[in-house]
């Protein structure tokens, strides 16, 4: 047996250096569509890494814990809060756990809507905003001071009544920096308080449906202004994306159902799943045609280098060896050079992902994303193997036909076949 | 391995167009016969032999290996009577390209249960005796015509099979060499007791045979028995 494959192998070996046009045509063939396949993939797993860490960023942290029933009902209800007592309960948790080092940012919010009204002017528009605390909600997503702010400052939370606002509501209302405005809301008291403010800066998410409503206030404020110490949203940033299922899993097991819903990011991020599955089947198909030319091309020239060697494949048989072994023959060249080109594409495409990443080529910010990234392609073990294993069978299947047709001529037919 | 013909045809279809290769053809070939099929050009020596060689199969009639009926046998049970009862040499040497002359030479024995030490020493023995035992590590298309034919027949030998079947065995060597290669051949037949089966024009060959049979247009024309 060993014998046998020895010379099979052998065989292949030199087959392939037999016509070395034809082999480096296919071998190019393989090379080309492992780089093309290694950057497109890694490209697209580099853009939804930092999209998804865009996202978790900028919006919904890792992990969020608000009041039961809350999730599903209206969002600018005061009737589901977490209590101070409760916040610290949540925060107390974690930090007497082993998890406490995971934990960077431990944020409140307060949702809100109402309406917002220029000082001295009839027009009011509709406001969604979220109550933060400025520092705290800066240094967990630095993008708020930095990246989308387009006009004055994002809070400072050193002045009381500090408001920012997006970039339509201000084209709308006609409001720039230092403006006086106010906000009326419906508090806890059932009737409309009013909040005098102070326009502190103007931003912009790049999405015209965000930035015709959006508001930003102190929490401080906006609790003043409900009468209330309660909160809507606990927002947990954990050092790791990767450690989100088992910070949750402790947390949950900690604290009481009944007072306390969490949630990863991923549960409430439903939009980040939709781009996220469009992306992947764009480069589902663009993998799929490359693999299809890559069969087609492959299998041409398979079958033109079995169908020159036709009267030796004849002679073969007709010494006694079996249509098994002579397939073999012809597999293995291809495994051959699937394996050596395959690899050789990937090194290649490995070095181009890292010479492209180290250009820092800029590129726009992710969508709803705030800091953008210059182009980035990382390669990981996963891609390596998973592009190594599509080139195998691809290459396997490109040899069916040639097999089959070979399998299917008669001895005499083969041997006089020149 | 005694091998009967029972009223064999043999028709090709080229086009539109039926070409009877073999008509009618009733033969015996006795187990370690020397039968030369004498025949002109295009009267079906080749046919007959990939028929015996078990590479094509009749239009129509029986032929008989020891008793055993392969008209109609499986593929498997010919590929196992091809590897294990039968040596081919062909009319174009046919070997294999990529394989030097030691692995051509080796490649039918590949796989098969046998005392490898037995079986290099029977190698290299018959290299020596066809005197190609210092073209052991070239390739064939560094051979001539007769060194390439040297080759194939040493590598229908070296399974030892009842039965070399040869399509013009010297077409292409000196007949020197010739001379050389079928006393080689003969002395195993006689040795081993191997059948074989010559297609030839060539008298010198015809002469060492036991038997001739000519045919002509696919049929046998008439029968020689020789003494030599
Ligand atoms: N595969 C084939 N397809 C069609 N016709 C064939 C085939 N093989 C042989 N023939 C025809 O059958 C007849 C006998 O051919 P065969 O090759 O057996 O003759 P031969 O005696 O070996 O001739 P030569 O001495 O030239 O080798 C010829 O007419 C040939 O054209
Ligand atoms: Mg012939």
């Amino acid at each position: 047996m060993g014998k046998l494959l020895s010379i099979i192998l052998k065989n292949a070996f030199r087959n392939l250096l037999r016509n070395k046009r034809r082999t480096l045509l296919t071998g190019m063939a393989i090379i080309i569509s492992t780089v093309a396949m290694l950057l497109i993939m890694d490209y697209n797993k580099t853009s939804m890494y930092f999209f998804r860490e865009g996202q978790i960023q900028s919006r919904w942290g890792h992990i969020q814990v608000k009041k039961k029933g809350y999730y599903g009902s209206e969002t600018t209800s005061l009737k589901y809060m977490l209590s101070k007592e409760e916040v610290a309960k949540v925060k107390k948790v974690i930090k007497e756990s082993n998890f406490k080092k995971n934990m960077k940012h431990f944020l409140v919010r307060i949702n809100f809507s109402g309406l917002l009204l220029k000082e001295g002017d009839s027009e009011a528009s509709i406001v969604v905003g979220s109550a933060i605390d400025p520092q705290k909600e800066t240094l967990a997503n630095p993008g708020l001071k930095y990246g989308n702010i387009y006009d004055g400052n994002f809070l400072s939370g050193q002045e009381p009544g500090e408001l920012v606002i997006g970039t339509g509501l201000a084209k709308r209302l006609n409001l720039k920096v230092s403006d006086v405005v106010y906000l009326y809301s419906v508090g806890g008291t059932g009737l409309p308080d009013i909040m005098e403010g102070k326009i502190s800066g103007i931003i912009s998410f790049g999405t015209k449906s965000v930035d015709d409503i959006i508001i930003y206030a102190d929490v401080e404020d906006i609790q003043k202004l409900f009468g209330t110490e309660n909160i809507h949203d606990i927002v947990i940033f954990l050092d790791d994306t990767n450690n989100v299922n088992d910070v949750l899993k402790y947390m949950k097991s900690k604290l009481d159902p009944n007072t306390y819903e969490i949630f990863a990011w991923s549960d409430l991020a439903t939009d980040y799943k939709q781009v996220v599955s469009y992306i992947f089947q764009n480069f589902f198909f663009t993998i799929f045609i490359i693999v299809v030319v890559l069969i087609f091309l492959s299998t041409n020239t398979i079958l033109m280098s079995v169908m020159e060697r036709m009267s030796e494949f004849g002679t073969l048989r007709a010494i006694g060896r079996n249509r098994i072994e002579i397939s073999l023959m012809i597999i293995f060249e291809a495994i051959i050079l699937g394996i050596v080109c395959s690899i050789t594409g990937l090194g290649i495409g490995a070095f181009l992902a890292k010479f492209l990443t180290s250009l820092s080529i800029p590129l726009p910010p992710p969508p709803g994303g705030s800091i953008s990234y210059p182009l980035s392609i990382f390669t990981n073990p996963e891609s390596l193997l998973l592009i190594f294993l599509i080139q195998m069978a691809t290459i396997l299947i490109a040899t069916i036909y040639p097999v089959l047709k070979i399998s299917r001529v008669k001895i005499i037919d083969a041997i006089r076949y020149y | 391995m005694k091998i009967v013909f029972e009223d064999v045809y043999k028709r090709y279809k080229i086009g539109k167009v039926d070409v009877n290769a073999l008509n009618g053809i009733s033969l015996t070939i006795n187990k370690g016969e020397f039968v030369c099929i004498a025949g002109p050009s295009g009267s079906g020596k080749t046919t007959l032999l990939n028929l015996i060689g078990c590479l094509d199969s009749s239009t129509t009639g029986n032929i008989y290996f020891d008793d055993y009926n392969i008209t109609n046998a499986k593929e498997k049970v010919l590929e196992k009577i091809r590897k294990e009862k039968i040596g081919f040499i062909f009319q174009s040497f046919n070997l294999i390209e990529t394989l030097n002359v030691f692995e051509n030479i080796e490649y039918p024995s590949i796989g098969k249960k046998v005392n490898k030490k037995e079986l290099y020493e029977r190698i290299e023995n018959f290299l020596k005796e066809i005197e190609i035992t210092e073209l052991k590590k070239r390739f064939p298309n560094e051979l001539s015509g007769g060194q390439k034919q040297r080759v194939a027949i040493a590598r229908a030998f070296v399974n030892q099979p009842q039965i070399i079947l040869a399509d013009e065995p010297t077409a292409n060597l000196d007949s020197a060499t010739a001379n050389k290669v079928i006393s080689l051949m003969k002395r195993i037949n006689k040795e081993q007791n191997t059948s074989l089966i010559f297609s030839t024009h060539d008298y010198e060959i015809m002469n060492m045979a036991d038997r001739i049979i000519r045919i002509h247009d696919g049929k046998v024309k008439g029968e020689e028995i020789k003494n030599g």
